[in-house]
Formats: structure tokens, C-alpha cells, sequence
């Protein structure tokens, strides 16, 4: 069996067979989109400002900005930001069951008729990046449909006032110092991290069943909300903690770095377990 | 009777004396830990501050810091209580929430249904995991509470600290808090181990409609992540979000976003009981398991 042909089926079985998952990130983004259009339309009523200085941009960074650095005080609880959670944490439930169940179920003969375990695992790092990118493509799709039928300019631009309003951004000083546009590498690097945790995530339900990886997940998710260190990966995933948004905020560079190390230290982490994993052995939670 | 207490007290054994029990019981502890590491440090670093500046012993700022507003569910602070009141929903359905559904699978439940009947099955079934989802809530909360209780002074708090407590005139129980805050407290428990009870039986119910252990496991934290989302898109008349139906918030007692109401609770409480015992004692049980 060619490596293609395992690809092929991983994006039968994994994909297409399994389209309904793959709306929940349509339901999800056309909810908060309309929402963030609904209360953009409440800011330029209120504020008196001219529609054509709000672009896709804001849409963008409603749905991708997480939350601003966290400073522990009273009046001032931990609270994490919602829409960017649940389009996180969902994108990670959509891919953490199917390589297991895969592995537990017809994959084991499609491993034996390849012949060879590392293109079955190649093949599920194939299609946990493609699985990813799709989430967010339709992220991205949906958030644009609603702009265009809600007559919002397609443009890159962050409106800085009403992105004050829309994130309840306390420190207008250090926030949007530097740029106030959504450059490629802002718009990119959420993609980047969310392939790096979810092959991450793959990798550690080799090890751990899948409820306790995601929970992993959970966790880095939430010290990542927490604290704002380039040592924890979900703070890159967030716009308003690149250090072209917040004066003292993550590099780029280095979240590419790290989404690097973290993919390919998955993958080959990964194989080599793969390699000696019992595939017969009893499903356990 | 006597086979319904047996086969109850089998069905409880199994949910609460399983690995993933006590995996999420340490996972939940490790939390509490956390935050109580957290507590303690700021209490010792304010109070070394004040005497400082003082020059006495004790801060009259002292009172500012409570078992009630110390404990992992009454604090707002820290990372450990940020991190398990995240992950407390796939904690509930960890234990036993998966258990329905692997039974089914295996075939476990046809033996079952022979020996017991549908109804006495079904409802031992949904009693147990009832249990083992509130018992894994609210014993980390519970050793929460005896840990930090050996730290912090049991004094009632005061109406005029109410930016440490995080309880505010509008938030639910408020009076009771302030007034009687040991059966606040308890109260709280109660609520928190009835609703994860019910996210626990929300993995049982869907194995009605998703047959993947691993995925009805996530069913509660989905559930969560929704309502979660509710509260932003959600606005009063005067266009301010103003109720909390977020079970990631209202389960504690401190207000983080908005304030909790009692009814939003009750009726997701409800809601929550209605769907998943109609599910799993009326719907599952008119449906042929062979």
C-alpha cells in the first residue's frame, strides 16, 4: 500500500466521514462573528465614528486576540477569554479521538496491508496539519462571510478604540504601541501553535489515553492565559500578546521557534513510540 | 429491594474504586494544592509588608484574608483554581462517565438487563455515575477547604472587604455569605456536587447518540465551553451581560465576570436532570440493547 493511499484514507475516514465535527467551528465563529458585528454596531452608534474605519481586521482579532497579560489584583479576577478558548479547545477535541480509535479499530489492517507502521503515522501527522488547517479555514471563511453581508470593508486594520471596548483591554498604554494592523505573521501564528498542540496532543495519546491528554492541553492552555512567558505556546496563539501589539509581549520568531520544536519533537517522539506500541493491547482509560 | 441495594452498591463500587477515580481525585488535589501554595504566599508576603511599615505584629489588613475567601473556590487568583475550574467537567466524567457506554459496547449491559431488568439497571447505572461525578468535584474542594483552613483564620467576612471576597451585594447567597458563610459554604458543596453530578450523567446520555468512549468523556466540558460562550453573546435590556451562565464561573463563590443568579442556576440545574433522565431512563430504556 502506497503512503498516498493511507493519507487518502485518513482523509476519508478522518475528514469526510466526519464533516459534522468540522461545523462546530462554523456554528462557532458565525455565533461570536454576528455577535462582535452586533456590538460593533453598538460602539459606532455610541461613539459617532464612521463605519468605514472598522475592517475585517477587528472581526479577526475579536475572534484570535486571547486576553491581555494577566496582573493578579482584587477587582481584577482570572478570567479566560471565551471565544478564544472555545475555538481552541474545540479544534482540539475535533482531532484527539481519531488516531486512537483508528489504532483500536480498521486502522490496524490498514497498517498491516501497508507493511509498515511509520507510514500509518506519518500519515495521522498528515492529517492532524490538515485537520487543523481546515478548522481554521473555516473559521476564517465563516468570519468573512459575516463581514461582507454585514457590509464591514475587508481590510486588515485594527480599529484601537473599539478594540478597547470589544477585549475590555485595561492597559491602553503598552497595548497597540507599536502596530495597529493585523500583519501575516499575527494572522499565522495562531495555525502554527494550534498544529504544534494538537500533533503535541497526538503524540501524548500514545502515552496517556486521550480524556487525560486533553486535559494536558487544558492545562497549558490556561497556565498559557495565566502567565505571559515565551516558554508557554498557547501565549503566540494570542494577538494581543505578539510583541507587535504589547509592548513586553511574545516574539514571533520565537514562537516559531518553539511551534518547530514542539512539532517535530512530537512527530519523531511519536514514531518512535508508535514503532513498539501494543496495537492489540485492551482500550483503557 | 434487596437485589436493587446490591446491584447499586456493585454500581458504586465499581465507579468509585476505578484508577481514573483516583487519577482525577489527585489531578483535582494538585489544583487545590496550587492555589493554596499561591494563598499562602501572598498572606505571608502582605503580612511581613505590613509589619514592616507598622511595626506591629499584626496587620489590621489581617482581616482581609479568610478561609472563605482563601480556599480554591472562593479565591479568583490563582493559577491552580484557574486551571480546575477549566477542567473540572472532563474531571466529573472521567471517573465513570465513560462506564455506560463501554458497557454497551462490550455487551455487559444485555448480561445485566437478564439478571436485573432494564429499569433497576438503568437507574443504578445513572445513580452511580451521579455519584462518582460530584464525589470527584467535591472532594478536592473539600480537602481544599481542611487545607487551607490550616493557614487562614475561619473569621467571618466583612461587607467592606468585598473586592478580596469577590462576592458582591448582587451575587448569589451574598447575605448568607457574609451572615452565616459556614452554611454558605456548605451550601456551595451541595450545588457544585449536584450539578457535576448531572454533567457526569450528560457522558451517559449521549451514548444515545455517540458510541466513541473517549468522546462522550468530553460531552460535559462541551456543554461547559457553550455555556460558557452564552454569557458573552448574551445582553440585558440595557445592553450589559449581566447574568453568569457560565458553570466555569457560577460554581464558585466569587464573581469573575458577572454575578451568578440562582435561578440561571437552577434552571440549567434542571434542565441538566431533565435531559439526562429522560435520556437514560426513559429513551435508552425503551431501546433494544440486543
Amino acid at each position: 500500500m502506497r503512503f498516498i493511499r493511507n493519507i487518502a484514507f485518513d482523509i476519508r475516514n478522518g475528514i469526510i466521514r466526519h464533516f459534522m465535527l468540522f461545523l462546530l467551528p462554523a456554528l462557532i465563529t458565525g455565533i461570536a462573528s454576528a455577535d462582535c458585528v452586533r456590538r460593533i454596531n453598538g460602539y459606532l452608534e455610541t461613539w459617532g465614528v464612521k463605519k468605514s474605519t472598522v475592517t475585517y481586521g477587528d472581526i479577526w482579532c475579536y475572534l484570535y486576540c486571547g486576553m491581555e497579560k494577566f496582573v493578579p489584583a482584587p477587582g481584577n479576577a482570572f478570567r479566560f477569554p471565551a471565544i478564544w478558548t472555545i475555538l481552541f479547545s474545540i479544534c482540539s477535541i475535533v482531532v484527539l479521538t481519531y488516531t486512537t480509535n483508528d489504532m483500536l479499530g480498521t486502522g490496524a489492517h490498514v497498517m498491516v496491508a501497508g507493511g509498515s507502521r511509520g507510514k500509518w503515522w506519518f500519515s495521522k501527522v498528515i492529517w492532524n496539519v490538515l485537520s487543523t488547517i481546515m478548522y481554521h479555514g473555516i473559521t476564517l471563511i465563516v468570519s468573512l462571510i459575516v463581514c461582507i453581508f454585514s457590509g464591514i470593508r475587508i481590510g486588515n486594520g485594527i480599529n484601537v478604540g473599539l478594540q478597547t471596548s470589544l477585549n475590555e483591554i485595561a492597559d491602553m498604554n503598552s497595548t497597540f504601541k507599536t502596530v495597529s494592523v493585523i500583519t501575516p505573521v499575527i494572522f499565522i501564528m495562531p495555525v502554527i501553535i494550534s498544529v504544534a498542540m494538537n500533533l503535541l496532543q497526538q503524540m501524548l495519546t500514545l502515552f496517556i489515553s486521550p480524556g487525560y491528554a486533553f486535559i494536558c492541553t487544558g492545562v497549558l492552555m490556561m497556565a498559557s492565559v495565566y502567565i505571559l512567558s515565551p516558554l508557554l505556546p498557547f501565549n503566540y496563539a494570542m494577538a494581543l500578546r505578539m510583541s507587535e501589539m504589547y509592548e513586553g509581549g511574545v516574539k514571533h520568531m520565537y514562537g516559531i521557534l518553539c511551534a518547530v520544536l514542539i512539532i517535530t519533537l512530537s512527530v519523531t517522539v511519536g514514531y518512535i513510540r508508535f514503532l513498539r506500541y501494543d496495537i492489540i493491547k485492551k482500550e483503557d482509560i | 429491594m434487596w437485589f436493587v441495594r446490591r446491584l447499586l452498591r456493585i454500581e458504586i463500587g465499581k465507579a468509585l474504586k476505578n484508577k481514573a477515580f483516583f487519577i482525577s481525585l489527585a489531578i483535582g488535589i494538585a489544583c487545590v494544592v496550587l492555589s493554596l501554595i499561591y494563598e499562602v504566599n501572598i498572606y505571608n508576603r502582605d503580612m511581613d509588608m505590613a509589619a514592616e511599615t507598622s511595626g506591629m505584629k499584626q496587620s489590621s489588613e489581617a482581616a482581609i484574608y479568610s478561609l472563605f475567601n482563601s480556599w480554591i473556590g472562593g479565591e479568583f487568583l490563582s493559577l491552580g483554581t484557574g486551571v480546575y475550574y477549566f477542567i473540572f467537567p472532563v474531571l466529573c466524567a472521567l471517573p465513570y462517565g465513560w462506564s455506560y457506554c463501554v458497557e454497551r459496547k462490550s455487551g455487559y449491559v444485555r448480561t445485566m438487563i437478564v439478571q436485573c431488568g432494564k429499569g433497576k439497571y438503568y437507574v443504578a447505572k445513572y445513580i452511580a455515575t451521579f455519584m462518582s461525578g460530584g464525589l470527584a468535584m467535591v472532594i478536592p474542594l473539600i480537602a481544599s477547604v481542611m487545607m487551607t483552613a490550616a493557614f487562614f483564620p475561619a473569621v467571618k467576612p466583612d461587607v467592606i472587604y468585598d473586592i478580596y471576597t469577590g462576592v458582591f451585594k448582587t451575587t448569589f447567597m451574598s447575605g448568607l455569605y457574609y451572615s452565616v458563610p459556614f452554611l454558605y459554604l456548605f451550601l456551595l458543596l451541595c450545588i457544585n456536587f449536584v450539578f457535576c453530578g448531572l454533567l457526569a450523567c450528560c457522558s451517559m446520555a449521549a451514548v444515545s447518540v455517540i458510541r466513541q468512549k473517549h468522546v462522550v468523556t468530553l460531552v460535559p466540558f462541551v456543554i461547559c465551553l457553550a455555556l460558557n460562550m452564552l454569557t458573552s453573546v448574551m445582553y440585558n435590556e440595557n445592553n450589559y451581560h449581566n447574568v453568569e451562565y457560565s458553570p466555569f464561573y457560577f460554581l464558585k463563590s466569587c464573581a469573575s465576570r458577572v454575578p451568578s443568579s440562582g435561578l440561571v442556576i437552577g434552571i440549567i440545574t434542571l434542565v441538566l436532570f431533565v435531559v439526562t433522565f429522560v435520556t437514560v431512563n426513559v429513551w435508552e430504556r425503551r431501546h433494544e440493547v440486543y
